[in-house]
């Protein structure tokens, strides 16, 4: 055993202040004037980290007192042979930069001295550009203790680390601290450098990453975060939908180049473990013909107490799948229908079908009736159970039972979901894929008020991310927030 | 090197698991002699996955008419046994996908894969190493391919499942079921390693072992939350014993319904419905897209009377599948 890598004694074999070891193995032998002084502990020590150094001269007796002229570490407990150093937030400038020294005094004896060179190390993880899955910052870049990196069982992926203060990867330690999670290669002898991480095993588990100085007690320089996954399969079947007996069913995009959706959402989605197969269910890549137009207005009728009601079931029925299906229209429009006639100027109306499917919204204002008869009316009340709606003002006309209510929906959460072309682009229909299918496939990831997440509740997208830092909920209730790589579904 | 030695056995091993693909694989070499210098798409798609390219969907080029061509198939199954775990895993997702598309129910909504030399490539070359691949073959066999298309399989993957017990091939047994793994199962179960694994418990509950069995039947048919009530539906289905398949068809008429608000309103009959196409992936009343109307559910409820005799006490609950939300 070398010098410096002896173990110190336990707390109760090391005197505070001097005096005989307790340990019988120690060389300390009792003596009036020792003749070797020797340091033991660790040479690194993490910024704003703690170690601990021990003095042993061969001699019992004497004092020790601690000195250094560094201004990266704080000595307490200076005159003991048990020294506690606190390094300041700043690494050194080169390794062994921190001088410290102990001086032995015995009475009526020549003093004793011994130094040791300490580095003050910082570790900073980040994100790799190398990275196969995921990294989540948590938004505070400074501050890597909170960041969690993802990564598919039994699979890799890479962090990167750099370590300053003048030491490098491969003299210190990386490791899970649950090697029956993950387990992390051997760092290379480079200050910077990509650290790899293989998951192990489990379906989903979590453990951390840490990094700690070389020595006898392995001294935790920081850590952070790593989940193991079982990879996420979203598979999902996209058909693009017209009725050639009605013109203005004719899609914008009819050859809408759906295989390109995968690639373009597959980076996004690998962060939380997840992969996208999408597939078109058309053979050439072109438009379908469905007659499901029924009334001919050009548009997809959605009853929504029928849960889409006549004109989807034609889409509904159109093909099958195990896997996801997605339909695209050109443009819908959604209704409710009166159950009973409602006389002018009253100011209550009631609607047909309503079993917790009530959406509309107080203080909104939805078109009531068509031709001449239609007018605005605005929601006083209405609940999601409940047929009865009280308007705000008295209706101007009198409606019959069946006269409808529009309900401005972009599209529904149906099976298969329904995407409205609308005047958006070609890319914005595929990022809605994945959004959509987030709702539907994902474990129902809730809508948020979020625009760098794919979830956010509007197609105002900044970025298309899937994270593990808890996201705000749109909607009241549920509320809340959600952390979305542990609400997917790992089995 | 004594004769039972482990290199031994796994030579055994991975000469069991190959043997098919080597004499096909010869007859798919001479089928491209340098004269001819013909490259299939087999090994176009393979030289894509070689240069960091990922499986999509529809690969076309594999098939003739409606059916795989087997020369193809032998050549991707070939390459399983030498290629890095990228190319691998590629591989395994393409052949997962081709088998798929090339069963009749596909186009029906079958969740099925039964093709005979996609099967055999899966449980053959697929598991010959222990990496990403291999997990992701064994979740896809266990998600498609019916147990009894695992049958003449029995003893490859129980093979496998002794040199590489994992969270996967816990599930792959306890849907084929094969008699010689029962032991086994029984051995590596109890294992520290395993004890806690809800998969080796699924594979337990599989085998036989009523009182594993009992951890997943009892809160089953007790539990009145949704989220638990829809896991232990699927992990019944996992088991797929007659007793369990029995407790799920006690469950056809749940009237739980999983709900988040403003996003989903679910009946958790469907998750039923689920796990019992799970175990009868060829009964079209139990396909994914076959449950539309009250006379969808009534067709679920006959197939239940008819397999397991069940009859309810309660009447049906009021008609729900999946509530659809606007965007």
């Amino acid at each position: 055993m070398s010098w410096f890598d002896s173990p110190p004694s336990s707390d109760a074999g090391v005197p505070e202040s001097g005096g005989v070891s307790r340990d019988p193995t120690s060389p300390v032998v009792a003596c009036r004037c020792a003749s070797s002084l020797r340091i033991i502990g660790c040479h690194a020590v993490g910024v704003n980290g703690t170690i601990r150094l021990q003095a042993e001269a061969d001699c019992s007796g004497g004092t020790f007192h601690w000195t250094s002229s560094s201004t990266r570490v704080t000595l307490t407990n200076v005159d003991s042979s048990n020294l506690h150093i606190q390094a300041g937030a700043q690494p050194s400038t080169g390794r062994d930069a921190e001088t410290i020294t102990v001086q032995w005094t015995g009475y009526d004896c020549s003093p004793l001295s011994a130094t040791i060179n300490i580095t003050v190390v910082c570790v900073v993880f980040s994100e790799s550009a190398a990275q196969t899955y995921g990294y989540d910052d948590f938004d505070t870049p400074p501050d890597h203790t909170d960041d969690h990196v993802s990564v598919k069982k039994l699979a890799a992926t890479v962090v990167h680390v750099v370590v300053t203060g003048g030491l490098n990867g491969n003299e210190l330690r990386f490791a899970a601290s649950d090697a029956s999670i993950a387990t992390v290669d051997p760092a290379p002898a480079q200050a910077a450098f990509d650290l790899t991480i293989h998951g192990l095993d489990h379906n989903k588990a979590e453990t951390n990453l840490v990094a700690s100085v070389v020595c006898h007690d392995a001294v935790e320089i920081t850590r952070m975060y790593i989940n193991v996954y079982r990879e996420k399969v979203v598979r999902a079947v996209v058909s693009k939908i017209y009725d050639n007996r009605h013109a203005g069913t004719t899609l914008t995009y009819p050859y809408l180049d759906v295989a390109s959706a995968q690639p373009l959402i597959n980076p996004k989605a690998k962060a939380a473990v997840v992969r996208y197969e999408i597939s078109d269910h058309s053979a050439t890549g072109g438009a379908t013909h469905v007659p499901y137009d029924l009334n001919g207005d050009g548009k997809l009728t959605w009853d929504i107490a029928a849960s889409g009601g006549l004109e989807f079931s034609k889409l509904r029925d159109s093909f099958s799948s195990s896997d996801q299906r997605i339909v695209i229209v050109h443009a819908i429009e959604s209704f409710y229908y009166l159950s009973a006639d409602a006389p002018i100027h009253t100011t209550t109306i009631t609607l047909r079908g309503i079993t917790d499917n009530n959406y509309l919204v107080v203080g909104g204002s939805y078109p009531l009736g068509t031709g001449a008869n239609c007018e605005h009316v605005v929601v006083q009340t209405a609940s999601r159970n409940s047929a009865t709606v009280t308007l705000q003002s008295q209706l101007r006309h009198a409606h019959l039972a069946g006269d409808c209510l529009l309900f401005p929906a972009g599209g529904w959460g149906s099976d298969p979901i329904v995407i409205i072309e609308g005047i958006t682009t070609e890319e914005v229909i595929k990022w809605t894929f994945f959004h959509e299918t987030g709702h539907a496939v994902l474990n129902h990831l809730a809508d948020l008020e979020a625009p760098t997440s794919i979830m956010h509740f509007s197609q105002g997208w900044t970025d298309h991310r899937l994270r593990y830092k808890p996201q705000n909920r749109k909607y009241s209730p549920p509320g809340g927030t959600e952390i979305q790589w542990e609400l997917i579904p790992r089995t | 090197m004594g004769i039972n030695s482990p290199n031994l056995i796994r030579r055994q091993v991975l000469a069991l698991m190959a043997a098919p693909f080597v004499a096909r694989l010869a007859n798919a070499q001479k089928k491209k002699s340098p004269k001819e210098g013909k490259v299939t798409q087999a090994e176009a798609v393979i030289e894509q996955y070689r240069h960091g390219g990922e499986f999509q969907p529809q690969t076309t080029g594999f098939t003739s008419g409606a059916s795989l061509i087997p020369a193809e198939i032998d050549a991707l199954a070939a390459a399983l046994l030498k290629e890095p775990s990228h190319v691998r895993e590629q591989i395994v997702r393409l052949l997962v996908d081709l088998g798929r598309r090339a069963d009749p129910l596909f186009s029906r909504g079958a969740a099925i894969l039964r093709d005979p030399h996609v099967v055999a490539a899966l449980t053959g070359p697929a598991l010959h190493a222990n990496d990403a691949a291999r997990d992701n073959a064994l979740s896809l066999i266990h998600e498609f391919v019916p147990a009894s298309a695992l049958a003449p399989h029995g003893q490859t993957l129980t093979a496998d499942f002794e040199k590489f017990p994992s969270t996967s091939s816990f599930l792959v047994l306890a849907k084929a079921k094969p008699g010689q793994a029962q032991e086994l199962v029984r051995k590596v179960a109890v294992t520290p390693r395993w004890k806690e694994e809800v998969s080796a418990r699924i594979a337990l509950a599989a085998f036989g072992d009523k009182a594993a069995e009992q951890r997943f039947s009892v809160p089953f048919a007790s539990t009145q939350d949704p989220t638990k009530f829809s896991s232990l539906a699927q992990e019944m289905g996992w088991i797929g014993t007659p007793t369990a398949l029995k407790a799920l068809a006690d469950q056809v008429r749940t009237g739980l319904i999983f709900e988040v608000p403003n996003t989903v309103r679910r009946s958790l009959r469907l998750e039923v419905v689920g796990a019992l196409s799970f175990n009868f992936p060829e009964e079209p009343a139990l396909f994914r897209n076959s449950i539309t109307s009250e006379q969808s559910y009534e067709a679920v409820e006959k197939f239940c009377q008819q397999h397991f005799g069940t009859r309810w006490s309660k009447p049906r609950p009021e008609f729900l599948i999946n509530q659809p939300f606007p965007r």
